[in-house]
């Protein structure tokens, strides 16, 4: 351990050197601190993901280990000189710049405002000069103004992925707004750091990345950066520091640790938001003192460290008060089922069954469980949520990641594996790209296995921003669409802002998100005022059906999934069913042959108050979208606890369906503290139909790229979801290449053939690969519900196929309203002068009688590209 | 048909003339945009969607050629022709866009003969634009004792908008006492925009002549878009000596329209004789109600209070899918809110509100407030869903203000109860949802009716002949029909129905929407003194009857004599192995 720091503090000198001489030029002055200076850093991503690495901080406190300095890092995602937007009541939580009353701001800004290009130059400038001015006048800390410090954006780092912009186009504007700042500090009277200038030599020099996408360091990134600023502020580094800088570290890590619990508090609603009262302003309060006095202790031992002092092994919060004591409101007694208790109390149509799967009594880690997946091996894997519902100062969290398996085949789980622990609150998961996408509000994480112990080695939070006002609104219900984007849905109350390398992306008061691994493009894909969208699915064509949990609505998702300009949100939707009961939580498309066959695609949907169960749904093809009515429901329970949040169906055939078992919900009607919230059970049950054989699970780990292909010819849609997403695990030429193959070898009299031939092209749009011809082949064919979704991947493959919007011409004079409906979709993502051309052709869709929805997307399609037209008139 | 008085007739006769005048001008002026095209090219049932499209798109030229089109006779179908207007109305509201040219024409579909609708909504129109010239056709309507109320109420909102001393002075005129009551109330509210100050005595003069039940929202509401109105009104009332009946039927009609302004309340409540304390509860107090409503809380009973006209529960909550439609459905309340959360709901609605019921309000540049639910929002306009149900467009240009509201519940409703009648109503609430009598019921029954109101002799004497009943009854214009609910678990309250339609024979109907065609089983109970129709055919007889129903919305009436049976619960099921779908209709 030892040895280690000492070779990495010598490789940090040797960069050291190198790195100092560019950044000192480009310095308008030193920064000299005094004893106890409050340094606080704000800003972009860039400032956000600093405290999470902590290299320059090391290298402050151990440059100046008397002085005792207090850094706070309000870093924010996305955030830009004018725009921050917060939820409710943010501004009362203690951490503006008034409470935090700073000797020194460090303020990263520039980056976001770059996407404006030369023609937001100026505004920003004026922006810039006004931010200085009243930096740099206003008294926070009641005696003096504050020094301040500008930080340049980093430079984009080329990775040399063909499927990642290279960066040129941001780096020229970049370069311009790090001039800008540079102009504007000198001229005001701002210290001023170029990261610019060295970021694009560190990166032109390096042969490991230093960003994980261009434009967000890496640890490696950070360290060298650190550098460059630690040296920009205060030239050289001292002959020795008294400190173990690696001790050092770990001691800022956990004093930011226990900082941002309280800056970036998940629950801010009952915090400090419009819903603090009656409960919150009873627990709270204490909460964060004794946060806060944490906090201060760190400090305290990071200062001792820096001094080259010892500190003890474990830290003594003796001093940071007692919590308040929290009395349920619940006064009739509470009875927690067993599981055989609970089960007496299903009833499920006649010829069905259910079983339960895993239960806390055999799994003890098995608490609070709340989204599921399968894997290829066929084993599900599970968020659990012990922690919830945040995190309690003092007590470190602890939630995790399971894979239960069943190893005999008997519907049982009965070996556990530990994916991932410490974990906050992780409210969805999914598996891909060789890992785990993970919630970690308000980040996404992802966790991936590197030794192929089913034990979590990396941890990368790779994108920032996801608001966490009220924590069971924050990203969820992660899902897979065919083509390999992923989503992930919000509830309202919260502003999220996400940095990605084509520009910052902005969600307020709810929504659903579309995540490109492959290609680093994020946006929001349904910006819509939900309640809180727990649920979405895709089915056998692409289409996708939406389910908001709190008011109990369900919604046809194509058709208010256009593109909308932030702020803007989609107009009022109808729903595509009659709703009967809510709220509810995760749905599904019934599809595997151990259901009978006239409920295949039947819309099963969990709910979770008054009625316990799973209701039934069945849909039918109604234009351009579709319509259900209420049948059967798959499962009824009077157990009171029994609280289905997930449902989806497993590699056999069988549904399983997660039971988050608690006698209280709600975060309005008790206190988050109450104690009758139940921490410790959680269930997964499992419903087959006994008169039918259980599907034989496919092998999808381990198989041939020819095998996999063979699979997406399965009935079942969980089936070719797994596949699909086993596929992108191979090396892009290998399943190209055999793709080729599997295509030439379908059969044109096959029923199945157009549906075989959309997986081929989904699969080119999961690799990021345009294939043209296949492109314009499917949205000529025979099959309209192939047509429709060639026409989705057409919008999103737009800027890399030739003269989009004539193709979408044709789609939008198809004959089949789904496809009209598409297309009509399709042409709200068109932006600049293409916009007005777009909206001609949107028209033509009138041309055959539109029904509600192609009413409804014309409608919304016509109201951005309005938006649009009019700005582009006026520039 | 009625004869227009010739003094109208020349007034329609001028813009008859425009219109052509107009066509010509703009044939020769207006582009072809591919609206106008699709515009002429399509068939007249195709037409609509075009329509909708330019009122949303907001262009003067594509504005123009569409109503030129409306007021032309025979321009559009009286389908498109309503379309059209509605589109000017949108494009006017949320884009301030209207037709390039001339808008005077627009009163030649003021003209009765015009299809009725239409006719309302131009006149709604003609407020919108604020055109001088349309209000001599306006006041004639106002005045006119044979226009129907919906005409007239949207005639006097009209020249309320528009505005001047003509108007003015027509407007007050309607509000003197040799008006039939309903009249001034109409002009009353109209007034109110107008001049607050004039139009309070004679709303309180309204007030004194109440009869039993009326309902004064529609007068009160304007007072209450302006603080200045409000106090005017207030303070006319408290000179005015109401009675008591009249004073609880106003303070019910501002707690309908989801207000609680301390002014009104405040003299509202002394004339009621009814406190007008509004405070947040004690943890004692919290504590006792807690104790009481565990104790000796009966949901029967509660049940009752919550259905209690005067508190207007019903009239923004659905229970068991029926009534509603504003406030939280709560058929499962009880399942996830423990009591103390539902004594601060009722006491202190602003304190938690459920996300979808987040409420605006929003001031506007003229000075309204308004206060509601967001139903929709864009850049263009905000339309809020009020406590009444109505939706309300406002354009964002004219919004002043805007910040989050509380709720949307009336606070001191409270007020209207006794503590034991409270302690019941939170015994119900709790128990909504639960296990046992008041949980939520899956197998479907009917929970929203209509009653006919009131029901004929001869329909009372004897059980119609299926002629008869589908002259009498089926048909029977929707304004007989007076909404009532059954009880939270499915039974209907017949004694309550035959109190509602002043007679021991009451007629009810249910609506059954089906998706996928087959046989439907209705259940009743019991055959006692009960006759059924499903449409326009009388039912099978029996507790239980199986028909065939196709696609669509179906009608199930029944005649009942409450004389002959105590309780009635209709259930509506899928007999096994039926290939019907369908959702029973509830709301309000």
């Amino acid at each position: 351990m030892r040895r280690r720091s000492v070779i990495r503090l010598a490789l940090a000198a040797a960069v050291f050197s190198q790195l100092a001489g560019h950044a000192m030029a480009d310095t308008n002055a030193r920064l000299d601190l005094k004893k106890g200076d409050r340094i606080i850093l704000i800003g972009n991503t860039l400032a956000e993901r600093m405290q999470h690495f902590g290299n320059f901080e090391t290298l402050l406190q151990s440059r100046f280990p008397g002085l005792e300095l207090v850094v706070h890092n309000l870093g924010w995602s996305a955030d830009e000189l004018t725009l921050r937007p917060r939820s409710k009541g943010f501004q009362d939580h203690g951490h503006t710049l008034n409470d935090e009353k700073p000797d020194v701001v460090i303020a990263a800004f520039g980056f976001n405002e770059s996407f404006a290009g030369p023609a937001g130059l100026d505004k920003f400038k004026r922006d810039l000069e006004a931010f200085v001015k009243e930096t740099t006048s206003t008294k926070y800390n009641g005696k003096t103004a504050p020094k301040l410090v500008l930080l340049s954006p980093i430079a984009h780092e080329d990775l040399h992925n063909p499927h990642v912009t290279d960066g040129k186009t941001n780096n020229a504007n970049i370069k311009l707004y790090t001039q800008a700042m540079a102009q504007v500090a000198k001229a005001k009277g701002a210290i001023f750091v170029d990261l610019f200038g060295p970021t694009l030599k560190l990166f032109a020099k390096g042969k490991e990345p230093l960003t994980i996408n261009g434009i967000h360091l890496n640890p490696q990134g950070d360290k060298d950066v650190a550098i460059v600023l630690d040296s920009a502020l205060f030239g050289d580094r001292p002959a020795s520091v008294k400190a173990d800088l690696a001790k050092l570290k770990a001691e800022i890590n956990d004093k930011n640790l226990q900082f941002w619990y309280d800056y970036r508090a998940i629950n801010g609603c009952y915090i400090y938001g419009g819903r603090k009262a009656p409960f919150g302003i009873v627990n709270f309060p204490a909460e964060f003192a004794k946060l806060r006095k944490m906090v201060q202790n760190r400090e305290g031992r990071v200062w001792a460290v820096a001094k080259g002092e010892t500190v003890p092994e474990t830290i003594d919060d003796g001093n940071t008060g007692d919590l308040a004591r929290i009395e349920t409101n619940v006064k009739k007694p509470i009875h927690l089922t067993s599981s055989d208790e609970s089960k007496k109390t299903f009833k499920l149509p006649e010829g069905y069954e259910a079983n339960l799967f895993a239960s806390e009594a055999e799994f003890p880690d098995l608490k609070k469980p709340v989204q599921m997946t399968f894997d290829a091996k066929g084993r599900l894997w599970v968020t659990t949520m012990a922690s919830y519902p945040m995190y309690l100062p003092g007590r470190p969290v602890n939630d995790k990641v399971l894979i239960l398996e069943d190893t005999n085949g008997d519907g049982k789980a009965d070996k556990q594996t530990i994916f991932a622990e410490g974990l906050h609150v992780p409210t969805g998961i999914e598996l891909g790209d060789g890992g785990a996408y993970i919630a970690q509000q308000p980040n996404l994480m992802f966790l991936k296995d590197t030794d192929g112990d089913d034990k979590a080695d990396t941890r990368k939070v790779i994108l920032h921003g996801f608001d966490s006002g009220d924590s069971h609104h924050a990203i969820h219900a992660f899902t897979w669409d065919p083509g390999g984007a992923l989503y992930f849905n919000e509830g309202t109350f919260h502003y999220s802002q996400v940095e990605t390398p084509y520009g910052p992306r902005r969600l307020n008061e709810a929504g659903i998100f579309r995540y490109e691994p492959k290609t680093e493009k994020f946006e929001p894909f349904i910006s819509y005022g939900f309640a809180n969208p727990w649920g979405q699915y895709f089915d056998h064509w692409g289409q996708n059906l939406v389910a908001d949990a709190s008011g109990g609505a369900n919604y046809f998702g194509t058709a208010f999934s256009g593109q909308v300009d932030y702020p803007q949100k989609h107009g009022h939707m109808k729903e595509f069913l009659t709703k009967q009961w809510r709220p509810t939580a995760g749905c599904e498309l019934v599809s595997s042959r151990n259901f009978p066959d006239d409920t295949q695609g039947d819309y099963l949907l969990n709910n979770c108050i008054g009625f316990q169960g799973v209701l039934r749904y069945r849909v039918k093809e109604a234009a351009s979208g579709f319509s259900a009515t209420p049948v059967e429901p798959l499962l009824t329970s009077t157990d009171p606890n029994f609280r289905p949040v997930d449902l989806e169906f497993g590699p056999d055939g069988a549904l399983y369906v997660v039971d988050w078992y608690n006698p209280l919900v709600g975060h309005m009607q008790h206190s988050l503290r109450d104690p009758n919230r139940d921490v410790e059970h959680g269930r997964i049950w499992r419903i087959s139909y006994t008169k039918r054989p259980l599907v034989q699970p496919a092998k999808v780990a381990g198989v041939s790229v020819p095998e996999l292909l063979e699979l997406l010819k399965a009935p079942e849609d969980r089936t070719r979801y797994r596949a699909r997403r086993e596929l992108r695990e191979h090396p892009e030429a290998v399943v190209m290449g055999a793709l080729k193959t599997w295509v030439s070898s379908r059969s044109k009299t096959d029923p199945e053939y157009w549906h075989d031939m959309l997986e081929a092209l989904w699969l080119h749009q999961s690799f990021d690969v345009v294939d043209e011809a296949l492109l314009k082949t499917m949205l000529t064919c025979p099959e309209p519900k192939a047509r429709a979704a060639a026409t989705r991947v057409l919008c999103y493959w737009r800027d890399r196929v030739k003269n989009p919007l004539d193709l979408l011409q044709k789609q939008v004079n198809d004959k089949h309203p789904r496809v009209r409906l598409e297309a009509v979709r399709a042409l709200s993502f068109f932006t600049g002068k293409d916009a007005a051309k777009a909206q001609e052709i949107a028209t033509e869709s009138l041309a055959e009688a539109p029904d509600d929805y192609l009413e409804y997307t014309l409608n919304e399609t016509n109201k951005t590209l309005d938006r649009r037209i009019k700005a582009e008139k006026k520039k | 048909m009625r004869l227009i008085p010739s003094a109208r007739m020349s007034h329609f006769l001028v813009a008859s003339l425009a219109v052509f005048a107009a066509t010509a001008i703009a044939d020769e002026e207006v582009p072809e945009s591919p609206l106008i095209k699709l515009l002429k090219r399509l068939p007249d049932d195709r037409k609509p969607a075009i329509i909708e499209r330019i009122g949303k798109g907001g262009k003067p030229a594509e504005l123009r050629f569409l109503f030129d089109q409306a007021v032309a006779p025979g321009g559009l179908s009286a389908t498109s022709r309503r379309k059209a207007v509605d589109a000017l109305a949108e494009a006017s509201i949320t884009q301030k866009a209207r037709p390039e040219g001339d808008l005077a024409p627009l009163a030649a579909l003021f003209d009765p003969k015009t299809d009725a609708s239409v006719r309302l909504a131009a006149i709604r129109l003609a407020g919108l634009w604020g055109v001088e010239s349309l209000g001599g056709g306006l006041r004639d309507l106002a005045s006119d004792k044979a226009s129907p109320d919906p005409l007239r109420t949207a005639a006097l909102d009209a020249m309320a908008t528009l505005g001047g001393d003509a108007n003015k002075t027509a407007i007050s005129a309607l509000t003197k006492l040799d008006q039939p009551v309903t009249v001034r109330a109409l002009a009353v509210a109209a007034l109110a925009r107008l001049d607050a100050k004039a139009a309070a005595e004679p709303a309180v003069l309204v007030l004194k002549a109440a009869t039993k039940g009326q309902d004064f929202a529609p007068m009160l509401a304007p007072f209450l878009d302006r603080k200045d109105a409000t106090e005017a009104l207030a303070s006319a009332i408290n000179q005015g000596d109401i009675p008591v009946d009249s004073a609880r039927l106003a303070l019910r009609a501002v707690y309908a329209l989801g207000r609680s302004d301390a002014t009104l309340v405040d003299v509202l409540s002394k004339a009621a004789k009814i406190s007008n304390e509004v405070k947040p509860p004690g943890k004692a107090e919290v504590d006792s109600l807690v104790a009481d409503v565990n104790k000796s809380g009966d949901a029967a009973r509660g049940e009752q209070v919550f259905r209690r006209a005067d508190l207007n529960c019903m009239k923004c909550h659905a229970v068991s899918g029926a009534a509603g439609g504003v406030g939280p459905e709560l058929s499962s309340v009880g399942a996830s809110s423990p009591v103390d959360y539902l004594i601060n709901s009722l006491m202190v609605p602003d304190q938690a509100i459920k996300e979808e019921f987040v409420t605006k309000v929003v001031q506007t540049t003229d000075g309204r407030v308004y206060h509601g639910i967001v139903a929709d929002k864009d850049d263009r306009r905000i339309v809020l869903r009020e406590a009444t149900g109505e939706l309300r467009t406002i354009p964002t240009a004219e919004i002043d203000d805007s910040k989050d509201g509380g709720s949307l519940m009336p606070k001191g409703l409270v007020n209207f109860l006794t503590r034991a009648e409270f302690v019941d109503l939170l015994k119900y609430l709790s128990e909504l949802g639960k296990p046992g009598p008041y949980a939520i019921h899956t197998v479907p029954t009917i929970q929203r009716w209509r009653l006919i109101k009131p029901v004929p002799d001869d329909l009372r004497q004897a059980v119609p002949d299926d002629d008869l009943f589908q002259k009498d009854v089926l048909a029977a214009e929707t304004t007989r029909w007076t909404p009532a609910y059954a009880l939270s678990s499915g039974s209907i309250p017949l004694a309550d129905f035959s109190g509602i339609a002043e007679s021991p024979v009451v007629f009810l109907q249910g609506e059954v929407n089906v998706t996928a065609a087959g046989p439907v089983a209705v259940s009743v109970g019991s055959a006692d003194g009960i006759k059924a129709w499903v449409d326009e055919k009388s039912a099978p007889e029996g507790t239980t009857f199986v028909v065939e129903l196709e696609p669509g919305i179906h009608k199930l009436t029944l005649r009942v004599d409450t004389a002959a049976r105590k309780t009635l619960k209709v259930e509506v099921t899928k007999p096994s192995g039926s290939s019907a779908e369908f959702t029973v209709v509830g709301g309000r």
